[in-house]
């Protein structure tokens, strides 16, 4: 069901879950924009529209929700700070918001992991395989398409990227883990990155 | 200075690496260097950046409601950049994780082992920093295409980047160095080719040198290349400690 936001002659558009996710594009962009001119409105409608996919993808990689909270707060600041610096040329809104999402996540693992008298050799804690949460037959349609193109890779392409972006691990870390030679764990993250964007569709 | 390019393209043993936030604060500053200067190599960066974004667009939770406040009180009281020239800082955390980071770079140094890395069969692609002689290009060519190649990346060299290409079949070997930090007035690199312990200078950089690469044959496997850091001109034997070192296989 759309939802019209209102602000004086103005509307923005909340498109449906599930729906074409051409015109949330454009409505990002749009909103990016107004906040990059210091429009806390438009923020807060930003946020409102994000807010779940930022605070899910944090959540997943840093799998603590203290943290998580945290985080989100960070990378929304962060947004707010540097939106006049979004250029719509290169890339759409929302990736470049969970771009910078999933490296403050990182960023956020990482300094957990270095400030934790941890025994290196303790395995991480395990992500479930995501196989598993593939099997989910109800979902966004983006989020469909991620599973079925995830479904075409290789098992070792698969694990080294999904290690890697939702266990937030640093690819000596997959390496190991997997016990596979560092130079092939880059190979297989970067042919398999390779496959995903062609089966999505992405290109510039 | 010519860019040197394999048939088959660019750099990008780490591009995939460095999208997922995979790599290291000094790979990841390696990558972003190399990703300014090759425009190639800057469009697949964001292909594949476009597509690890989508990966993180499958993951959805309903965040704490009073979240929403925290985050609308903590913007109205954050300045905006609108310099084009600013570059955001990481605050907190990732302040912590570059200073934990350098700490380990030290140590490394420190321990003066060399980081190994070996790849199977051709070198596929590597992005060479080549100084333009034209007389060393077939030379240089002939080593980064050798079937026995392999490369060998120098630890503990701050946010720059020291390899080397090493061919045993033609004892000779390509060393590339990038994005070396200023060594200080009057002061310069110097390279060195150690052969059972005797250092034999291979040159010193001009001043302000900071990217560039050089030709060294006559290499023997457990021979090692070193940097030290030279008043201007280079100096006869190298000032201890070295700057970076590495000892090829």
């Amino acid at each position: 069901m759309d939802r019209w936001t209102r602000r004086g002659a103005l509307a923005v558009a909340t498109p449906a879950p599930g729906a074409d996710p051409t015109p949330e594009t454009e409505t990002l962009a749009v909103l990016v924009r107004d906040v990059g001119r210091g429009d806390d409105a438009r923020f807060a409608q930003l946020y409102d529209l994000v807010s779940a996919r930022v605070y899910g993808l944090v959540l997943r990689v840093v799998r603590d929700r203290a943290h998580a909270e945290e985080v989100t707060q960070e990378i929304f600041v962060e947004v707010w700070r540097t939106a006049s610096r979004f250029d719509p040329a290169r890339g759409s809104a929302s990736t470049w918001i969970l771009t910078m999402a999933h490296r403050r996540a990182v960023d956020r693992v990482r300094s957990v992991q270095a400030a934790t008298v941890r025994d290196r050799r303790a395995p991480l804690q395990e992500q479930p395989a995501y196989d598993a949460v593939a099997e989910e037959v109800t979902g966004h349609l983006e989020q469909q398409q991620v599973r079925h193109c995830l479904r075409g890779l290789t098992d070792v392409q698969r694990e080294t990227i999904t290690m890697a972006y939702y266990g937030g691990r640093t690819y000596r870390q997959v390496a190991e883990a997997l016990d596979v030679p560092l130079p092939t764990v880059k190979t297989r993250m970067r042919d398999g990155l390779i496959r995903l964007r062609d089966c999505l569709g992405v290109t510039r | 200075m010519t860019a040197f390019t394999t048939r088959d393209g660019h750099v990008d043993l780490s591009i995939g690496a460095y999208v997922l936030d995979a790599l290291d604060d000094v790979e990841r500053a390696a990558v972003e260097r190399h990703l300014r200067e090759c425009a190639v190599c800057a469009v697949e960066a964001a292909e594949l950046a476009e597509t690890a974004a989508r990966l993180g667009a499958t993951e959805t939770a309903t965040p704490p409601a009073g979240l929403r406040e925290l985050v609308l009180d903590a913007a109205r009281s954050t300045p905006q950049r609108h310099s084009a020239t600013a570059t955001s800082r990481r605050r907190g955390p990732g302040l912590r994780r570059l200073a934990v980071a350098a700490a380990a770079i030290v140590l490394v140094a420190a321990s003066a082992g060399a980081t190994w890395w070996s790849q199977q069969g051709r070198i596929e692609r590597e992005h060479a920093r080549t100084v333009a002689a034209e007389q060393h290009n077939s030379q240089v060519r002939a080593i980064l295409t050798a079937p026995d190649a392999r490369i060998q990346v120098a630890p503990g060299v701050g946010t720059g980047r020291i390899t080397a290409i090493y061919s045993p079949g033609r004892r000779a070997a390509v060393v590339s160095y990038d994005g070396l930090e200023a060594p200080g007035a009057g002061m310069t690199y110097q390279f060195w080719h150690v052969a059972a312990g005797v250092p034999t200078s291979l040159g010193a950089l001009p001043t302000g040198r900071s990217t560039g690469s050089l030709l060294v044959d006559r290499l023997d496997a457990t021979d090692g290349i070193a940097v030290s850091v030279e008043p201007a001109g280079g100096s006869p034997s190298p000032t201890l400690p070295a700057y970076a070192a590495l000892t090829l296989k």
